[in-house]
């Protein structure tokens, strides 16, 4: 079922509201997009210097669903050369 | 020629088709797009008013891109080989046409740079001081999807740049449009991804 979502920043300087939101096929699929356009944003934010890794998305539905995805979900960070 | 009616997001002209007419906008504006059988593109340049599509120099000639319409409205309209017959026989047209051919040619060479080195928001600047020079409009009708493929950026990206912009007073967005409100500000965050191309096209189209 093809529904309305809205993805929504919240980060820890100001709340981004999506005013138009898009269709998905699923809120898994929504939830797709999000770690994507996290990466995208996260890089653009690591240009600039300043990484707000408290960032997270807010997927509203249309039907009400809510759910969080944290910007971190979308990378993985190595902290250690050992690492692997 | 005749007169046509474009709506938002009408492909006036795709990619590898042969070109049937030439279009010269009358309040509509057109983005073009360079894209690929397996992605969304990306803008390369605009026209309205100001310019046409792509012209035909020899008959049968097809499109490398695609043209989009941005914002909605009217063009007049040629049959291509009629134009390129006129090319061939109005010496006046043809320079004209040439000045017109650079001019482009700085505006993807700036729209390139832009790509490649300025941030989401400084492109949207850009952007829109671009759509308001071509359709004299404060508020431009306007969906994130559609912007989105136009700067390449998810549609977060567009939204995240919408909401630096209204935050320096720049802009307001409301659902489906954009209006400009101190132009001024989006000079200076367009900074030198805009202005070069505009002077150009000034100098090459004055007599």
């Amino acid at each position: 079922v093809i529904a309305k979502y809205y993805l929504h920043q919240r980060r820890s300087t100001a709340f981004i509201r999506d005013l138009e939101g898009a269709e998905f096929d699923s809120v898994d699929e929504a939830r797709e997009e999000v770690i994507a356009a996290a990466r995208e944003l996260l890089s653009e934010m690591a240009l600039t210097g300043v990484l707000d890794l408290a960032a997270r998305f807010e997927i509203v539905g249309e039907d009400g669903s809510w759910v969080v995805v944290p910007f971190m979900e979308a990378v993985r960070v190595r902290m250690d050369q050992d690492e692997t | 020629m005749d007169r046509v009616e474009f709506a938002l997001k009408q492909e006036i002209l795709h990619r590898g088709q042969v070109i049937g007419f030439v279009y010269f906008p009358e309040d509509c504006v057109c983005s073009l797009v360079a894209k690929t059988d397996t992605s969304d593109g990306i803008e390369v340049g605009m026209f309205g008013a100001e310019g046409m599509s792509d012209m035909v120099v020899r008959p049968g000639d097809r499109t490398a891109l695609s043209s989009i319409v941005q914002v909605a409205g009217s063009a007049w309209r040629i049959d291509a080989e009629a134009f390129s017959e006129l090319l061939h026989t109005q010496r006046s047209l043809n320079e004209i046409a040439l000045r017109y051919k650079e001019a482009v040619s700085i505006q993807f060479a700036y729209t390139a740079l832009s790509h490649g080195s300025f941030t989401i928001e400084e492109r949207l600047a850009r952007w829109l001081l671009m759509s308001q020079d071509r359709s004299q409009r404060e508020t431009i009708p306007m969906v994130h999807e559609f912007l989105a493929m136009m700067l390449a950026v998810r549609r977060s990206g567009v939204t995240t740049a919408t909401h630096v912009l209204e935050g320096l007073g720049a802009i307001k967005a409301v659902r489906g449009s954009i209006t400009i409100r101190d132009r001024e500000k989006l000079l200076e965050i367009a900074g030198e991804s805009y202005g070069v191309p505009e002077a150009e096209y000034d100098r090459l189209m004055s007599y």
